[in-house]
């Protein structure tokens, strides 16, 4: 079994519960910019609709969902770890938190088809607010270059720029923006 | 920004969103074959269940080093 049918099965799991979930993190910034290697896949779930548990439950004997909760450190999102365990792929489940931002990616939320099911995954804007918000309280040097990735593979069109600037003003990261626009717009 | 930079974000324009997201997971099938293959090399006679131990020892590795970046 590779990785490929571990994500289908976890998306497939997710679809058959009818949970409330989108892809985020690195595979998800892989949509919108230059794909890098990822090691996990990370999906936030609505606690209201479904729980880590259910999901592990579905998934059976092949993956081990780790007892301990943990905690991200920018919104204080729980976070549970599945582990596939034949590959050694984690799955990560993060609590959509009262974030208010957190909050808005979550309901603005699209589905794209991969490989003949639906998957939902954040805006592009989103993504952007996200990692940009991480690279600046997390001071995670590989956001701001995913940013940059995204900033140098979306057309400016495809941005919409007033939602961006109004959460990027929010969280102070507006100037890393600026800079990072300003570094891609010859491409 | 380099010609081979451009490249990459001109490939990545011509992507379909299924297409760079099974990128990413290929990508560590890759990385996977070459760890494993290096562990091979380095343990001729280990069977299967010892290499995919050795494996994950290995990539628990790696995850620490990149979060501690």
């Amino acid at each position: 079994m590779n990785v490929l049918d571990v994500a289908v099965e976890v998306i497939d799991a997710l679809n058959t519960l009818n949970a409330g979930y989108m892809l985020v993190g690195s595979l998800a910034t892989n949509l919108y910019g230059i794909p890098r290697n990822t090691n996990d896949a990370d999906f936030v779930l609505s606690p209201q609709i479904t729980d880590p548990v259910s999901v592990s439950t579905l998934l059976g004997t092949a993956y081990r969902l780790d007892n301990q909760m943990s905690f991200e450190s920018v919104t204080l999102t729980s976070r549970r770890v599945l582990t596939h365990t034949e590959t050694g792929f984690l799955i990560e489940f993060f609590e959509l938190s009262e974030d208010p931002h957190d909050l808005m990616r979550f309901s603005r939320r699209v589905h794209i088809e991969f490989l003949n099911r639906p998957a939902f995954v954040p805006t592009v804007e989103d993504v952007i607010i996200t990692k940009l918000r991480w690279a600046v309280t997390g001071k995670r040097a590989k956001d701001a270059l995913d940013v940059r990735s995204v900033l140098a593979v979306q057309r400016t069109s495809d941005i919409d720029a007033v939602y961006l600037r109004r959460w990027t003003d929010v969280h102070g990261t507006t100037k890393l923006l600026d800079q990072l626009l300003a570094d891609t717009k010859h491409v | 920004m380099d010609a081979l930079e451009r490249d990459k974000i001109l490939n990545a324009r011509a992507m379909s969103p299924e297409r760079k997201l099974r990128a990413g997971l290929e990508l560590f099938e890759l990385n996977r074959a070459l760890i494993l293959a290096t562990l091979k090399s380095q343990n001729p006679h280990a069977d299967a269940a010892t290499l995919n131990a050795l494996f994950l020892q290995r990539l628990a590795q790696i995850r620490q080093l990149e979060a501690g970046q």
